[in-house]
């Protein structure tokens, strides 16, 4: 549905030229929910906005449906006009001087449509969105959850070939944002629409997400499923920047079918997920809720001797800061399951929450 | 308690600059001779003025002249900004700084050039065409309504160019994206939500245009008196300079002020509800994000072409037409044989000349007074009226904003009734007169800039010294003072530049004791001596294009750090 092939974006800025974009290339299927998550400045915002039309890249090809609405080399760019496409924005940029309904009702009124039916398709929008109640409102007297959700109708009032999101919900207090995200995961749902969704905010990508694109400096580090993103990484940054990662360097003494035995300062550690990493220098990813804590002296393959340095109680869950070997290591656990600080403990990695990874 | 005092005393003094003229003005229209201590009263002068023969025709010429020249700069000005604040045009930063310079250019200046560049007799715009083209009459005469308005423009241009360009710049640039994405055609996405969006802005630039043209007199006065078009600045310096009697008509005058007052004071207000409108669209984006400017394509260097034009018309020319007319030994049309006697004559006389001198210095004093005092006042005013919650505090700023609807030229007549009634204040005919015309006169601009600035300032600010334990002096000296600096600043230049150019107030209080530069000039070019006001003007001009130039460095400086 959406192909996007070695897009490539050079700023000059008063430091020397910068690239945003760095040979990005992805490929999104129909009825995708496609996300680009980074850090600020890694080039995500760039690369949606050169999807949108709204940014024109050095080097690169897009490819909407099959139709290239951009290509360098062969000097094609669609303007943003004619890409058929929703948008909703980080400002939500509601237009101040219209009402509700007329905000909705713009696309379909620049496409063609008489008022009157621009109307109507509007307040079916509004009301997919649950606004229909505020249709003749202001724009200007909304609260930002409700300028959020005009801009959400807005951009699928039309059925457009592609839903683009510039961080929609950075904007929105907590609350509101996980019920914005539960909504508009529907939404997305019940349209089908295929999707690319720009956002920092890991958690974000994780539930609204079929796949994700890291991004890091302008280039994609690792695209996959949000299981495959949080429980088998390939690349250690995708392991710190999706959930919480104890890293630990390794040197990996063989390969074992999918795994790999890797030699740590905890021991050897037996890992049943090492994708394409080689014997050699590498790092060992386990998550602090994977790892189990046991009395000390429970031994068997996979395990190292610690005593636990400080606990903090966070209600559900307990975060363990644990000695081993002299590394410090995070360990979470139930809150029931808490030891108190100077207690000695066994740790076990269980080798299927074990990955290996290059090393960092 | 202390901030409801300090009302009284600013709403006291400003109703006294402000109104006490308009009342005195009133009453004057119903004395005979526009006297207070006339005997009796009656209402001949308002029979003359309305019932004459030269109300209508100077009433068409206002509107037609202030309506044409408002549309046709508020059009240039709009896409100028657009243009610089929107698009790739070439060159963006350096029509940034040069759009400065016909700010500082006075408007007498600009219109005696474009007598000299466009004279059916002399100009020398004229007679090139005709050389180059083998016509045997002046293509453009300048003495004409169209002339009027065409250099009227080009005084307006700029400011309206100021007033719109930060709309354009703070406008979100996701409101366009958001229109352009939905599929709509760049002309759909300019009429339908960029130019609704900023009407607000539009609207008010147009409202202060207008009352900007219908007080002017310079341009008026240089292009349209000679060929006896008059408007209403003209026509009451025509009332006061050269009545047939020899007597100031101040009575008609006064009668004619109620008219233009009522209106301009409409208008005025108009203008501070538009613009209070304008700040509920107040669209700033949360994020720092500078989009791609829109591409011009083909359009780019057509539109750069039109710009520079601009700028040689508004600048280059006149400035260049200013110099060599002051090198001519007499005021003659300017050929290539003339070129061969140029004399800096006037120039050195200028230097040595006492008369000239004191001009000078009563110029300088004049505006580093009056912009000293309006700066002060500005900030009182804008504290007092945006940070106390007494029921006065609207008054008080609808005081300060009133004169900025009465005409210059009235203003000198219902001043010089002020204190020629005021005795006890001997201040009629000496410099002093024209500082409180221009403190009454600039307020409005003063205050308006110090208001938008004070605004923005957070009132916990303020607090967080009160509770530290300073008072009342001490939070606007250690706090607010410094932070409002940079507007407080601006608004100084901006009055000196402005009191150091003003011409039809000075005219008007024009007595032997306080001749200054712009009245000075005026005497030299009506009394056919035109080298020697260019000679003067090129002076005056350059003196104002480095107070503004020094300022916008330090602006410059100021914003990096």
């Amino acid at each position: 549905m959406l192909e996007a092939a070695s897009l490539t974006k050079t700023y000059v800025t008063a430091q020397g030229p910068w690239r945003a974009v760095d040979d990005v290339s992805f490929r999104i299927e129909a009825g995708e929910f496609f996300t680009l998550l980074g850090p600020s400045g890694c080039g995500k915002t760039t690369t949606l906005r050169s999807i949108a039309g709204l940014e024109t890249p050095d080097e690169g090809r897009i490819a909407i449906g099959g139709q290239a609405v951009f290509d360098a080399r062969a000097g094609v760019n669609l303007p943003a006009n004619r890409r058929d496409l929703g948008m909703v924005f980080q400002s939500y940029a509601v237009w101040p001087h219209m009402s509700v309904l007329r905000n909705v009702a713009f696309p379909l009124e620049v496409h063609g449509a008489s008022r009157r039916e621009a109307a109507e398709g509007a307040r079916r929008a509004l009301d997919l969105v649950g606004l229909g109640h505020l249709a003749e409102r202001s724009a200007t007297l909304l609260s930002g959850g409700q300028q959020q959700r005009v801009a959400l109708a807005r951009a699928i009032v039309r059925p457009v070939r592609l839903l683009l999101f510039d961080e929609p919900l950075s904007n929105l207090d907590a609350e509101l944002r996980i019920q914005m995200r539960v909504e508009l995961r529907d939404l997305q749902r019940r349209l089908s629409a295929t999707s690319v969704y720009v956002t920092h905010d890991q958690e974000e990508a994780m539930a609204l997400s079929d796949r994700i694109a890291v991004m890091r400096a302008g280039r994609i580090v690792e695209v996959g499923t949000p299981d495959q993103l949080y429980l088998r990484p390939r690349h250690p940054f995708t392991a710190r920047f999706i959930g919480q990662a104890e890293l630990v360097p390794a040197d990996l003494l063989r390969r074992d079918g999918g795994g790999a035995l890797l030699r740590t300062r905890l021991g050897d550690i037996a890992c049943e997920w090492a994708g394409d990493v080689a014997p050699g220098p590498a790092s060992l990813l386990v998550r602090p809720e994977h790892i189990e804590l046991h009395p000390p002296g429970t031994d068997g393959p996979n395990t190292a001797h610690g005593r636990v340095l400080s606990v903090a109680f966070l209600g559900k869950l307990a975060d363990h800061e644990v000695d081993v070997a002299g590394l410090r290591m995070r360990v979470q656990t139930m809150s029931t399951a808490r030891r108190a600080p100077g207690t000695e403990v066994t740790l076990r990695f269980p080798p299927e929450r074990c990955v290996a990874l290059a090393p960092e | 308690m202390m901030r409801r005092l300090a009302l009284l005393p600013l709403g006291l003094l400003l109703a006294y600059l402000a109104v006490v003229p308009l009342i005195l003005l009133g009453l004057a229209s119903l004395k005979p001779e526009g006297f207070l201590d006339d005997e009796g009263w009656t209402f001949d002068n308002w029979r003359a003025v309305y019932l004459g023969p030269q109300l209508w025709p100077m009433l068409g010429n206002t509107l037609v002249f202030a309506l044409g020249s408002t549309a046709a700069a508020l059009l240039l000005g709009t896409l100028l900004a657009w243009l610089v604040e929107r698009t790739d045009l070439p060159g963006r930063g350096l029509v940034r700084v040069m759009i400065i310079l016909p700010l500082a250019t006075p408007p007498l200046l600009l219109a005696i050039a474009w007598v000299l560049l466009l004279s059916p007799r002399t100009g020398f715009f004229n007679f090139a065409l005709m050389g180059a083209l083998g016509l045997d009459r002046a293509p453009f005469d300048i003495f004409s309504m169209g002339g009027m308005v065409f250099v009227e423009t080009m005084v307006l241009l700029p400011s309206v160019y100021l007033m719109l360009a930060p709309a354009f710049r703070n406008m979100d640039p996701n409101l366009e994206h958001a229109a352009f994405v939905s599929g709509a055609s760049v002309w759909t996405v300019v009429t339908r939500i960029v130019l609704p969006l900023l009407r607000p802005a539009i609207l008010a630039a147009a409202v202060f245009m207008l009352i900007v043209c219908l007080v002017v007199f310079d341009v008026p006065g240089t292009i349209g008196m000679p060929v006896r078009i008059f408007v209403v600045s003209s026509l009451v310096y025509i009332w006061a300079a050269e009545s047939p009697t020899g007597l100031p008509l101040y009575g008609r005058i006064a009668a004619l002020a109620v008219l233009f007052v009522v209106v301009l004071l409409a208008l005025a207000l108009v203008y501070q509800l538009l613009s209070l409108q304008g700040q509920r669209f107040a669209t700033i984006s949360g994020k720092g994000y500078r989009p791609r400017p829109m591409p011009l394509g083909r359009w780019r260097w057509a539109a750069f072409a039109g710009v520079w034009t601009y700028f040689f018309l508004a600048t280059i020319a006149p400035l260049a037409v200013l110099l060599v007319t002051s090198l001519l030994p007499f005021q003659t049309r300017i050929t290539w044989e003339v070129l061969d006697r140029l004399t800096l004559d006037h120039h050195l006389a200028f230097l040595g000349n006492p008369r000239l001198l004191t001009a000078v210095r009563n110029t300088a004093i004049i505006a580093l007074v009056s912009a000293s005092l309006v700066a002060l006042l500005s900030l009182l005013v804008s504290w007092a009226v945006v940070r106390s919650r007494a029921p006065g505090r609207r008054i008080i700023d609808l005081l300060a904003f009133l004169p900025l609807g009465i005409p210059g030229v009235m203003i000198g007549v219902g001043l010089i009734t002020v204190y020629l009634t005021f005795t006890w204040i001997p201040i009629y005919g000496t410099i002093w007169i024209l500082v409180v015309a221009y403190v009454t006169t600039f307020l409005a601009y003063g205050t308006r800039t110090t208001n938008g600035v004070l605004v923005q300032l957070h009132r916990d600010i303020e607090e967080a010294a009160s509770v530290a334990g300073a008072g009342y002096w001490t939070v606007l000296r250690r706090i607010v003072l410094p932070l409002a600096l940079p507007a407080v600043i601006a608004v100084w230049v901006w009055v000196f530049a402005h009191a150091a150019r003003e011409l039809s107030t000075a005219l008007m209080l024009h007595g032997r004791h306080n001749t200054v530069i712009s009245t000075l000039m005026w005497n030299f070019w009506s009394g056919g001596d035109g080298p020697r006001a260019a000679a003067v003007g090129v002076w005056l001009m350059l003196a104002l294009f480095l107070l503004v130039g020094l300022w916008q460095l330090l602006v410059r400086r100021q914003e990096r750090a």
